[in-house]
């Protein structure tokens, strides 16, 4: 799986560099909150009236506003915004996402290798993308109705806080949107479980006995789309049941299978598919053909850089640097997960895998270590691609040779990791002329595995951070702000923090084709993306200017906008990985941040309104 | 403004939607059992242009196309966009996702369907390094496709290209000896060919020699159902190459001959292989093939054109000799001395500058029709005129034919099968292979009998087809003729002047093999 290098970073490494730029971007949407009010007041009530409106609600904020939030009043206007929420048919949503479910199967491609990553991103974007919708619309529209019909002076006539209008909104609809969330998670859960189980029976005319190994093996029937070849060895009694299994993976799982006591074979459920891996990544740099540290491995050609290449038979290696290896979590060794690639320059044994072996050493060994002890003899393994395989290294497998030339035991926790529990883990392609690939993500210690369900739960925690985030942004917008042009500046905030990313590569002509100018230039010329404009100097001058700015402008905002796709953790619980409690904790800390922030905006913003006055 | 004036509008309003619906209606009607509909529908019909008749209705695809309410174009170019992405970053399950996606909104246009499955079947599937991936890749792009041929039924290109992927994307690679042997094991693929699409895999003419389904027969049915496809009006336009169109057919019948011989079955399963070959050979040659000039030809009938042109000729010639033999003697005159020398030697002893000179001599010499018409008398023209004509149209057809062959390598392929077909010939390989096996073994006495055996087989070969010695027959045996030279300089000997193929060795001396040349004809092509 493609992990971006941010995830890398824990959440103490993150914190402290956050809270600087948060701290930036609070005074300016301060600033910037202060000064709209400023002049709204202005035009309303000429500067003097502005100056000390603004000054009275600083202030009251402070002494009053700000500290004497009331829950009950708040929970009170949450239930009015509930209630209008129910009003306005919010029950279609679900009603969408059902009908969407009902009808998924005719879409999801049924022969898909990896079915789960399939269905899992497919509920899970569909679930994202409704309910962002839904926030936007209930939270951009609602307050500019209220004002409209004038049904807000019900409120706005009562001892009720502006701050709590603005929370009573904002939980209202994310207890709708949660209510929401929750059962299309629910849906979603059964809908993937469903979709993913099924159960084979044995091919008949394909089982087979071997006496000699005492080994039962055959085919599986055709059921969903695919077939298993399974074994089972008499001698495997686990739980008092002999038990063997289908082999090798296919589309993501596999089945247990047992023998039963007359003699027949019952194939099990799918197991596999649907998991939680824990990762423990390392730091990736390599070393180049003469053994030099460098950043980067070779570049084979491909387009794409995120994997770097090391060759064949030289001493090109690609180490990865871990920490926090102990005996508590590795007791009887090391299990890694890699997913390396392969680039043949020759032809090669067309049905040989391409040969690698793997180091353990000790990254920081200490003065007095006997140097043949720092580093196990390699241990070798076959790359296999798109997939994770698993390498156990045993603690018994760790040998090192002495000048005798003999080998002997190592002691991984002793011999090969460091006092600050690091260990290096170099991976070096054995053939001549062929190369391996790999990212910083391709190769991990793998702790345990986590829940699913939970991992599931996780995923849906980040979705419903964005809702409550666009929330916030819709209610605040509706405070000064028509219902339809507070809608679309939510949408706005949307857009503009889900292509943040594709706004910096057009910027950096990453993406070709220039800013919107340039390429609305392009499309009505017909002028391909990577040829020069054809035009004068001066206009192409003129127009990439005019690109630049407004792509700059764009990303200064976008830049102070929630990176909703950040939030999205649908990629990870889809490959079955477990979301980190790393990653949880920021997008906590940042959704909270924005909280913090429009919440006291939308609160300025209320109290220099007429109905709130 | 009085207070009737609103439902006077409305009246007026309404009368105009009526009038407005009545010629939309005489346009759009659509057509019933016992009307053929308005003028649109009717157009639609005579073009072929209905859903129905393109291929299948699939409820799914018509309402991603209604929901996308006529912005489908937009939305896949953002998916064409988005797979093109999903594929630099090797995210081929979402890759795959993205294209079903296409062709649900764009189910006729067989441009998507033929790149996006040669994309799969060639570009992703190399991206593997794992054999059996790539064959798994290989094989969705077949499966791509055959959808394709669902949504766009009787379409010989596409069913064409299926035929092609399965043949030649299994059995020309370099890993075609694993493809193979995973097509033949694939029973989940045959039997889903065989219930879905109609394709006879568990015939005696699907099967190989290993009595499973071999896919360069299989790739045959669907050549065959791409051949049927074509209508007699020829609305569905199999462009300009209309030759290569028929000849991948009876093509695919000797790469199969071919694939089996190089796997050893060197017997009467290869000889029968060929005899197979040869007849659809045969057949294409008696088929009457579009020419990209215009000319309808058949390859077999050009000895028919080239005689006619003769006769033609000598019925000219015969209308008045004695004019044509003064043309001649005035001609002969004009010759050089050194050009009446050249002429007068036999071809084998000329000299390359007497070559030239013989050249520009029988240049000199030759008499056209129109040249000797010019002379004749008033009374003969007319006549000798149509004859002529008649002529030029022969020859013209000739051209064509020798085009058609040429382009083809209709004449080696022929002959390669004849050949095949005689036990001298597998015996003749099968002597050479075990002789090469005991070469590698170091059996060197068992190695010089078997080839010495195989060279008299071979000898006699290229006694009876010399044509071959010019072939890329010739080329295979050069590795083995090497061999054996290198085993007799173990016992310091020499190859012995009575060697039956001194001729290839004097062939194999002047490297006469040019840059790219691919030994086996272009028939185990990459």
């Amino acid at each position: 799986m493609v992990v971006d290098p941010s995830e890398f970073i824990t959440f103490n490494e993150w914190f402290p560099l956050a809270i600087w730029s948060y701290a930036k971007i609070v005074l300016l949407l301060l600033s910037a909150g202060l000064g709209i009010c400023f002049a709204i007041a202005v035009v309303r009530h000429g500067p003097t009236e502005a100056i000390y409106i603004i000054s009275r609600a600083v202030t009251g904020f402070f002494s009053r506003d700000g500290v004497q939030v009331s829950p009950r009043r708040v929970i009170a206007l949450a239930q009015l915004a509930i209630k209008e929420s129910l009003r306005r048919r919010v029950l279609v949503v679900f009603g969408v996402f059902v009908l969407v479910m009902l009808f998924a199967g005719w879409m999801l491609d049924v022969e898909s290798d990896n079915p789960a990553r399939l269905y899992l991103g497919f509920v899970l974007t569909m679930s994202n993308y409704l309910v962002l919708a839904l926030a936007m619309f209930l939270s951009a529209f609602s307050l500019p109705n209220d004002i409209k019909d004038r049904t807000i002076y019900t409120v706005a006539t009562k001892p009720v806080r502006p701050l709590e209008i603005f929370w009573g909104r904002v939980l209202g609809f994310i207890t709708v949107g949660t209510i929401l969330l929750v059962v299309m998670g629910v849906v979603s859960g059964i809908f993937v479980h469903r979709g993913l189980d099924h159960r084979h029976q044995v091919e008949t005319t394909s089982a087979d006995f071997d006496s000699e190994l005492k080994r039962h093996s055959g085919e599986t029937s055709r059921d969903a789309h695919h077939r298993h070849d399974f074994f089972v060895d008499e001698e495997t009694v686990i739980g008092g049941e002999i038990i063997g299994t289908t082999d090798p993976i296919v589309k993501e799982h596999r089945h247990q299978v047992t023998l039963k006591e007359d003699d027949s074979l019952q194939i099990g459920r799918p197991q596999g598919s649907l998991q939680a891996r824990v990762p423990i990544y390392g730091k990736l740099f390599f070393r180049n053909r003469e053994g030099q540290a460098e950043d980067v491995g070779l570049n084979v050609g491909k387009e794409w850089t995120y994997r770097s290449y090391i060759e064949g038979n030289t001493l090109s290696a690609a180490v990865w640097n871990f920490s926090g290896v102990d005996e508590t979590k590795f007791p009887e060794g090391l299990l890694l997960e890699m997913d390396i690639r392969v680039f043949r320059t020759s032809k090669g044994e067309i049905e040989a895998q391409i040969p690698g072996e793997i180091i353990l050493r000790n990254p920081n060994p200490k003065p007095d270590a006997d140097p043949a002890r720092q580093a196990c003899m390699p241990i070798p393994f076959a790359a296999t691609e798109f997939a994770a395989s698993e390498v156990f290294v045993g603690l018994d497998q760790l040998k090192f040779q002495d000048v005798s030339g003999q080998l002997k035991p190592l002691n991984l926790f002793e011999d090969l990791v460091d006092e600050n529990g690091q260990l290096e883990v170099w991976i070096r392609c054995r053939e001549r002329a062929q190369f391996f690939g790999m990212a910083q993500a391709d190769v991990y210690l793998k702790a345990q595995n986590n829940s699913f369900w939970m991992n599931f739960a996780k995923c849906h925690l980040g979705l419903w951070m964005q809702m409550v985030l666009v929330v916030l942004f819709g209610v605040f917008f509706s405070t000064f702000l028509t219902g339809i042009v507070a809608m679309k500046a939510t949408l706005a905030t949307i857009v503009l923090g889900m292509f943040s990313g594709f706004l910096a590569d057009v910027h950096s002509g990453e993406v070709a084709g220039g800013g919107p100018l340039e390429s609305l230039f392009r499309n009505t010329t017909q002028q391909g993306v990577t040829t020069d404009l054809d035009v004068s100097e001066g206009t192409s001058a003129v127009m990439k200017t005019t690109d630049r700015v407004y792509l700059r402008s764009m990303m200064l905002i976008s830049g102070h906008l929630p990176n909703y796709p950040e939030f999205n953790t649908i990629r990870k619980v889809a490959y079955g990985y477990d979301i980190s409690h790393h990653i949880i904790a920021r997008h906590m800390v940042i959704t909270f941040g924005y909280f913090l922030v429009l919440s006291v905006m939308g609160y300025f913003v209320l109290r220099t309104r007429e109905f709130a006055a | 403004m009085n207070r009737n004036s609103p439902f006077v509008r409305k009246v007026i309003y309404i009368s105009a939607i009526m009038l407005l619906l009545f010629p939309l209606f005489v346009l759009g009607q659509p057509g019933s059992t016992s009307s053929s509909g308005g003028k649109l529908s009717r157009l639609r019909e005579s073009y072929g242009l209905s859903q129905a008749q393109l291929g299948d209705i699939d409820p799914v695809s018509v309402s991603m196309q209604l929901a996308t309410f006529g912005m489908r174009g937009v939305a896949v170019n953002i998916l064409w966009d988005k797979a093109a992405r999903y594929h630099k970053t090797e995210d081929f399950d979402n890759l795959s996702a993205t294209l079903n996606q296409i062709t649900k909104l764009q189910p006729h246009f067989l441009k998507v369907w033929e790149f996006q499955a040669h994309n799969l079947s060639y570009n992703i599937s190399s991206e593997f390094d794992d054999y059996r991936q790539r064959y798994h890749w290989v094989k969705r792009g077949i499966n791509f496709l055959i959808d394709g041929t669902h949504y766009n039924r009787d379409q010989p290109r596409i069913l064409q290209n299926v035929g092609n992927f399965i043949g030649d994307k299994i059995g020309t690679p370099d890993e075609r000896i694993q493809f193979r042997e995973l097509f033949q094991e694939d029973i989940d693929f045959h039997q889903s060919l065989s219930l879905e699409e109609g394709i006879d895999t568990f015939s005696r003419r699907s099967l190989g020699p290993t009595g499973t389904p071999d896919n360069w027969l299989v790739s045959w049915q669907w050549y065959q159902k791409s051949e049927n496809a074509v209508d007699p009006l020829g609305q569905r336009a199999l462009g300009k190459a209309h030759l290569l169109f028929f000849t991948l057919k009876p093509k695919t019948l000797i790469s199969f001959a071919i694939a089996i011989e190089d796997e050893g079955f060197l017997d009467e399963f290869g000889r029968e292989a060929y005899r197979r070959a040869a007849e659809g050979w045969n057949e294409l040659g008696n088929r009457e093939i579009q020419t990209p000039v215009g000319i309808s030809v058949r390859m077999n009938d050009i000895e028919i054109h080239r005689r006619a042109v003769r006769d033609y000729r000598n019925d000219i010639i015969a209308m008045a000799p004695a004019i044509f033999e003064e043309i001649q003697l005035e001609r002969e005159k004009q010759l050089t001395k050194n050009e009446q020398e050249a002429m007068a030697l036999p071809a084998a002893m000329r000299s390359m500058d007497q070559r030239r000179q013989a050249d520009d001599a029988e240049f000199k010499l030759e008499i056209t029709n129109e040249e000797l018409i010019e002379r004749f008398p008033d009374d003969l023209k007319l006549r000798a005129m149509e004859l002529a004509a008649e002529a030029s149209k022969k020859l013209e057809l000739a051209y064509a034919a020798e085009y058609c062959r040429g382009t083809v390598n209709y004449d080696y392929f022929k002959m390669r099968c004849e050949v095949e077909q005689l036990k001298l010939a597998t015996d003749a390989r099968q002597a050479v292979r075990q002789a090469d096996e005991f070469f590698v073994n170091a059996e060197l006495e068992k190695a010089r009998t078997g080839y010495e055996r195989a060279w008299v087989m071979w000898g006699e070969i290229f006694e009876r087809f010399p044509q071959l010695m010019d072939d890329p027959e010739a080329e295979i045996l050069r590795q083995s003729v090497g061999n054996y030279e290198s085993l007799l300089a173990q016992v310091e000997e020499t190859i012995p002047a009575d060697f039956k193929l001194r001729k290839l060795i004097k062939m194999y001396e002047m490297d006469r093999l040019p840059e790219g040349f691919d030994p086996t004809g272009g028939a185990r092509s990459q």
